[in-house]
C-alpha cells in the first residue's frame, strides 16, 4: 500500500484514531511518520496536561518576523526560539501563549491595577447613569473618576 | 555561623519519619536590568552591594529579620561546596560562583540567591511536610524585597524568569522525601507516571541524575503559570500524602513477607557503622537509609537512634560537611577513615 500523506513511499505504519467511538485508519510510510511523530507526542502531551504543554510552542509556530528584534537586549526572535531563554523582561514579547497568570502580582502593581479596575466600573456606572439622565448622580461619579484618574497619574509619576 | 546545620534537619513537623524536608522557591528578576547571564561583571556586582544595603536597612530588618551577605568569591571552596550539601546554593552555582552571593537569615530556613539563572532566588525550608509555613516566609521576603526592587512583571505572564520554565508565579515548591521500600519495590516507576502526567516530577536527592543516593527524592512541581501558589502547593502536597500512604504499605507489605531479610539488612547496615574502619560517602547514605527505616518500624539499636541524628549525617557524610565537623580540610583518604569517626560519634555507638 502506498503513503496516504506523500503518496510516494511504501506504507509502512497504520495510524488508528478514536473520536467518540467512530475510527479512522491512515497507512503511512515512516519518514512522514516521524515528521509527525513531534506533533503526535505535543497532542498527547496535551491530553495530559492541556494548559501547560502548550505554553511554549513558540519553536514550532510558522511565525513570519523571525527577525523581529528585542528593542532592550537586542535578542531576535530567531534567536529566542533556539536559546529559549529571556535575556530582559523585554523578550516576554516573543511568547506566545494562551496561558495567563493567575498568581501574586507585585503589591507596587496591584494598586494601579485595582484603580484601573475600580475607573473601569465607576464608568459604566456612569453611563448607565447619563442613559437613565440622573445627572445629579453623575457627576457624583464622574468626580470620583476625575480623582481616581489623578492618583493612578501621579502613582505613575513617582514609581 | 557557615558552619552550622540548616533546621530543615531538625526532624519536626508532619511527616517527619518520612519526608525530611520542605522548600519554596521564588525567582524574581528587576525590570530595568538585563537578567544574570547578560549582565556584566560591574553590573553583577553592583546588585550584590545593592542588596547589601538592602538588607542592612532598618525597615527589611524589622519585616524579615537579621540576615548575612556572603560573597561567593571570598569564600572558601570548602564553605562553597558545603552551601551546596545544605542545599542552599545549586550544583550550577557552584561551578561559577564568581560575582554570585547567598543571603542569608540566621537559623539558613530563608536565603535569596543573588545573580544566579535569575536577579533573586527566594528560598525557604523547612523540617517535615510543611510547605505552608515555607510558602508564608518566601512570600513574606518577596513582600520586603519589592519595597526595594521595580520586579520584572508582565501582566499576562505574571513575574518574568530567563527560564520560561519559572513565569508565572516563578514557584517553585520541592518536598524531599525517604521512600526505601518504594524504591526496593519497585512502585517507584509508577508514582514517577503519574506524577508527570500532574505537572510533577520527582529527582535524586541532588537533582537529575542522582536517583536512588540514601533513597532520598525530591518531589516538586514542574509547571508555575495559569494557577495561584497555593493550588499549586496544595496539589503538591495531595500528591506527597498519597506517596507517605504508599511508602508505608510497601513498608508493612516488606515486613510481612520477609520479616528475617528485611531485619539482616537493617542490622547488618548498623554493623558496617559500628564496625567500619573505612567509609565512603554513598555506602554511609545508603546505610543510614536502612536505619531510618528501621527506625520507623520500630527496631531497637544498641542506643535510641532519633531522625535528627539520621538526618544531620544526611548532611555531614558529605565532603564538605565532614570537614567542616570536624574543622579541618582532608584528603579523600583521611575522610574515609574520619567519616567512620563521624557516624559513631553521631550515633552514640561504640568502636
Amino acid at each position: 500500500m502506498i503513503c496516504q500523506i506523500c503518496k510516494k513511499n511504501e506504507a509502512t505504519i497504520c495510524m488508528v484514531k478514536m473520536t467518540n467511538n467512530k475510527k479512522d485508519t491512515v497507512y503511512i510510510c515512516p519518514t512522514c511518520a516521524s515528521q509527525m511523530e513531534d506533533k503526535l507526542i505535543g497532542s498527547i502531551n496535551q491530553l495530559l496536561s492541556p494548559m501547560f504543554e502548550t505554553f511554549f510552542k513558540a519553536g514550532n509556530t510558522l511565525e513570519v518576523d523571525n527577525n523581529q528584534i528585542c528593542p532592550t537586549c537586542g535578542q531576535t526572535k530567531r534567536e529566542w526560539q533556539e536559546s529559549n531563554t529571556l535575556n530582559c523582561k523585554d523578550c516576554a514579547q516573543f511568547i506566545d501563549s494562551d496561558i495567563i497568570h493567575n498568581g501574586k502580582i507585585p503589591r507596587n502593581n496591584k494598586e494601579e491595577l485595582y484603580v484601573i479596575n475600580l475607573i473601569k466600573e465607576k464608568e459604566s456606572h456612569l453611563k448607565k447613569l447619563i442613559s437613565e439622565e440622573k445627572y445629579e448622580e453623575a457627576a457624583v461619579i464622574r468626580d470620583e473618576i476625575k480623582g481616581l484618574k489623578g492618583d493612578c497619574s501621579n502613582d505613575k509619576q513617582t514609581s | 555561623m557557615i558552619n552550622k546545620l540548616p533546621n530543615w534537619l531538625d526532624a519536626k513537623g508532619h511527616a517527619s519519619d518520612i519526608v525530611i524536608s520542605s522548600r519554596v522557591r521564588l525567582a524574581r528578576n528587576i525590570d530595568n536590568l538585563l537578567f544574570p547571564h547578560c549582565m556584566n561583571v560591574d553590573e553583577k556586582d553592583k546588585l550584590i552591594d545593592s542588596i547589601g544595603e538592602t538588607i542592612a536597612s532598618s525597615s527589611f530588618k524589622k519585616e524579615v529579620g537579621d540576615m548575612k551577605l556572603l560573597k561567593l568569591d571570598e569564600l572558601s571552596g570548602l564553605d562553597r561546596e558545603f552551601l551546596l550539601e545544605k542545599h542552599l546554593i545549586s550544583p550550577n552555582m557552584l561551578d561559577n560562583y564568581h560575582n554570585r552571593a547567598i543571603v542569608l537569615g540566621l537559623d539558613e530556613s530563608i536565603s535569596i540567591l543573588i545573580n544566579e539563572e535569575d536577579h533573586f532566588r527566594i528560598q525557604s525550608f523547612f523540617s517535615g511536610l510543611n510547605l505552608e509555613d515555607a510558602f508564608v516566609i518566601a512570600d513574606k521576603v518577596d513582600d520586603a524585597l519589592e519595597k526595594f526592587y521595580s520586579y520584572a512583571y508582565h501582566e499576562k505572564y505574571g513575574y518574568l524568569t530567563s527560564c520560561p520554565t519559572n513565569i508565572g508565579t516563578g514557584v517553585r515548591f520541592s518536598v524531599m522525601m525517604h521512600l526505601p521500600a518504594l524504591s526496593m519495590t519497585g512502585g517507584l516507576k509508577d508514582i514517577q507516571r503519574s506524577l508527570k502526567s500532574e505537572g510533577f516530577v520527582i529527582r535524586g536527592f541532588f537533582g537529575e541524575g542522582s536517583e536512588g543516593y540514601g533513597s532520598l527524592y525530591q518531589i516538586s512541581n514542574q509547571f508555575t503559570i495559569g494557577v495561584k501558589e497555593q493550588e499549586i502547593m496544595l496539589g503538591l502536597e495531595k500528591r506527597i500524602n498519597d506517596i507517605i500512604v504508599k511508602e508505608k504499605e510497601s513498608r508493612e507489605r516488606l515486613f510481612k513477607q520477609k520479616p528475617f531479610e528485611m531485619q539482616d539488612m537493617i542490622y547488618r547496615a548498623f554493623g558496617n557503622l559500628k564496625y567500619s574502619v573505612l567509609l565512603t560517602t554513598k555506602e554511609g547514605m545508603n546505610n543510614v537509609s536502612l536505619i531510618r527505616l528501621g527506625v520507623e518500624r520500630g527496631l531497637s539499636f544498641d542506643e535510641v537512634i532519633n531522625y535528627k541524628q539520621l538526618n544531620s549525617l544526611i548532611v555531614l557524610s558529605h565532603p564538605a560537611g565532614l570537614q567542616s565537623y570536624f574543622g579541618k580540610s582532608m584528603s579523600p583518604e583521611e575522610r574515609e577513615r574520619k567519616r567512620t569517626r563521624l557516624f559513631k560519634e553521631i550515633l552514640k555507638i561504640g568502636g
